[in-house]
């Protein structure tokens, strides 16, 4: 079908419309983070001006910024590798080796995805705060590892039931036993959705607000918590590292997203509608 | 027994057992304590053991305003930003599914807002709308329309975070619209079109029926979510102005790590969560007679 200028004209101008809505919250940001001093507060709000970097080392340099950071990537890289290990196999399990009580477990698995965050929270506060496990990364990784489970196992499920089973049945007859077989055949033929499921476990732990603002108070505080403490400040001239901030937070689910969007897209939809 | 079987056991034991006792002890034990909690008198700030006080709080939370109110606020919120992001998110999905230049990546681009640190949104939308720094009100000056009191007048403040979650969530919407679009056999268009069926024929008798599953699935998975909206009005408004936008999530932290009444607390979670069982049975049960 062919389509004349106007249509064209038409499709250009929604694309234009639609690109600007999404990326001018950003690109306002970014702008922040960038702006010296004296431009900050300008009225009107300054869109031309020669970018400076103090904010970002202000940010690095005296400040909390980096151990909220380093935190974060603990955090986050520590949950998603346990959380894919440990739902990968789990979902292994639930897809080959069907036994008695496994819808009952199917169910249970599942069942969290409905509770809202905070239901959980309350007990989790008080068996920690008696167990004297309070603002510790190990802690965090601890419930957000669990609070990755059951989207994991449920993708994962998904995509090991697209691997033939006759490929499983020739390695049991080669002598492989079914726990053997989830590390020879499985992890290599899934590897596009533990890619998947990983991402999202990243991105989703990296995003967590409501489990480390009640369990953290210092030493373990993470990024996006952390940056509270710059919003809350009566300083005037705050903006530019609330900005900065802001940019350095997002970088890394962003920098994936981009890198490993067919990866992402793939295990968004899987764990939406599958 | 079989070698087989004997090893199958071992997998069992070896693969899903811890992975499933960790869940259940980390996620499904809290929620049960959740549940007895509701039943108690337990403030942690008297330090006074917790006490059984039976259906009390549910009998407070009825004649409690605040509450009602967070639940009203928060359910209309869930129901505009849902019917908005599903609306805007197919309308966008099926822009994008037309042919033009740099389609991926305008795509990509497109879904970016939805990895977007929640808090960080926040933090984003706090600066758009703030009263001197911000470029919306300046810009609505510019034309004769400002200032709006974005986050400072308790009658807007609810619409501005309703704002911010339209631009986080249309592109989950769009996504999942997109994901279905794309599965709609050319053929089943193209016989419309040979038919004589209008543009908006073709969308109302072709293509929302064949997608209808999927958008009945965003739209309960988004109103759930939007139903426990909490790290964005937390960092852009703390709930204010007054309490104009405590949304039930935030109205429930609040009592509980505030004032620590975490028996109240309970019982206010059971009640959220009994609304987003009810939320999600009815959509399942609206789902196929929408298709």
């Amino acid at each position: 079908m062919r389509r004349g200028i106007p249509s064209r004209l038409g499709l250009a101008l929604a694309l234009a419309v639609l690109l600007i809505c999404t990326l001018f919250p950003v690109y306002y940001m970014v702008l922040t983070s960038l702006k010296p001093d004296e431009t900050l507060l300008a009225q009107p709000p300054a869109f031309l001006f020669t970018p400076v970097l103090d904010h970002y080392a202000t940010l690095l340099h005296d400040g909390d910024f980096p151990r909220y950071y380093t935190n974060s990537i603990i955090v986050a890289v520590g949950a998603t590798v346990l959380a894919v290990f440990l739902g990968s196999m789990m979902a292994y399990i639930m897809a080959t080796i069907p036994f008695r009580l496994s819808p009952v477990a199917f169910f249970l698995i599942l069942l969290p995805r409905t509770f809202p965050p905070i239901t959980t929270l309350i007990p989790i506060f008080i068996v920690v705060r008696w167990l004297g496990l309070m603002d510790k990364v190990e802690t965090l990784i601890l419930f957000e590892t669990a609070a990755r489970l059951p989207l994991v196992v449920w993708i994962m499920r998904g995509f090991i039931r697209t691997i033939p089973f006759p490929l499983l049945e020739a390695s049991f007859v080669d002598g492989c036993t079914p726990a053997q077989a989830f590390f020879r055949i499985i992890v290599p033929l899934a590897a596009p959705g533990l890619a998947a499921v990983g991402i999202i476990s990243f991105i989703d732990t990296w995003n967590a607000f409501l489990m480390p603002l009640v369990l953290t108070n210092f030493n373990a505080v993470t990024a996006p918590v952390g940056m509270m403490s710059y919003v809350n400040s009566e300083e005037q001239l705050i903006w530019g590292v609330i900005g900065a901030g802001g940019v350095l937070t997002i970088l890394p689910v962003l920098i994936l997203a981009f890198a490993l969007n067919r990866f992402l897209l793939q295990g968004l939809t899987a764990g939406a509608v599958k | 027994m079989s070698a087989l079987a004997r090893q199958r056991r071992h997998a069992l034991l070896l693969l899903f057992i811890p992975g499933f006792f960790y869940l259940v002890t980390v996620r499904i034990a809290p929620a049960v304590f959740t549940i007895g909690m509701s039943f108690s008198k337990w403030n942690l700030k008297s330090g006074a053991p917790p006490s059984f006080a039976g259906i009390a709080n549910y009998t407070a939370l009825l004649h409690d305003a605040g509450f009602g109110i967070s639940l009203a606020r928060t359910l209309i919120f869930t129901a505009c930003a849902t019917v908005i992001e599903l609306t805007l998110g197919l309308a966008v999905a099926m822009l994008l599914n037309r042919r033009f230049p740099a389609r991926r990546l305008v795509r990509t681009v497109v879904l970016a807002p939805m990895v977007i640190t929640p808090a960080v949104v926040g933090m984003m939308w706090f600066i758009l709308f703030h009263d001197t720094i911000g470029p919306l009100n300046w810009f609505l000056s510019a034309i004769d329309l400002g200032p709006v009191g974005w986050l400072t007048s308790p009658r807007v403040a609810m619409v501005s975070v309703l704002f911010m979650d339209v631009w986080h969530w249309t592109p989950f919407m769009f996504l999942l619209s997109l994901a279905a679009l794309q599965a709609v056999p050319r053929e089943s268009l193209e016989a419309a079109a040979v038919d004589g069926a209008s543009a908006l024929q073709s969308l109302r008798l072709v293509l929302l029926p064949a997608i209808a599953d999927t958008l009945v699935v965003a739209a309960v998975l988004r109103a759930m979510e939007a139903f426990e909206l909490f790290a964005e009005p937390y960092v852009m408004t703390g709930g204010g102005p007054g309490d104009a936008t405590e949304t039930i999530s935030l109205h429930i932290y609040k009592s509980a790590f505030l004032f620590f009444d975490m028996g109240y607390a309970g019982a206010m979670i059971v009640v959220s969560i009994g609304i987003l069982v009810a939320l999600y049975s009815i959509s399942l049960r609206l789902g196929p007679r929408v298709a």
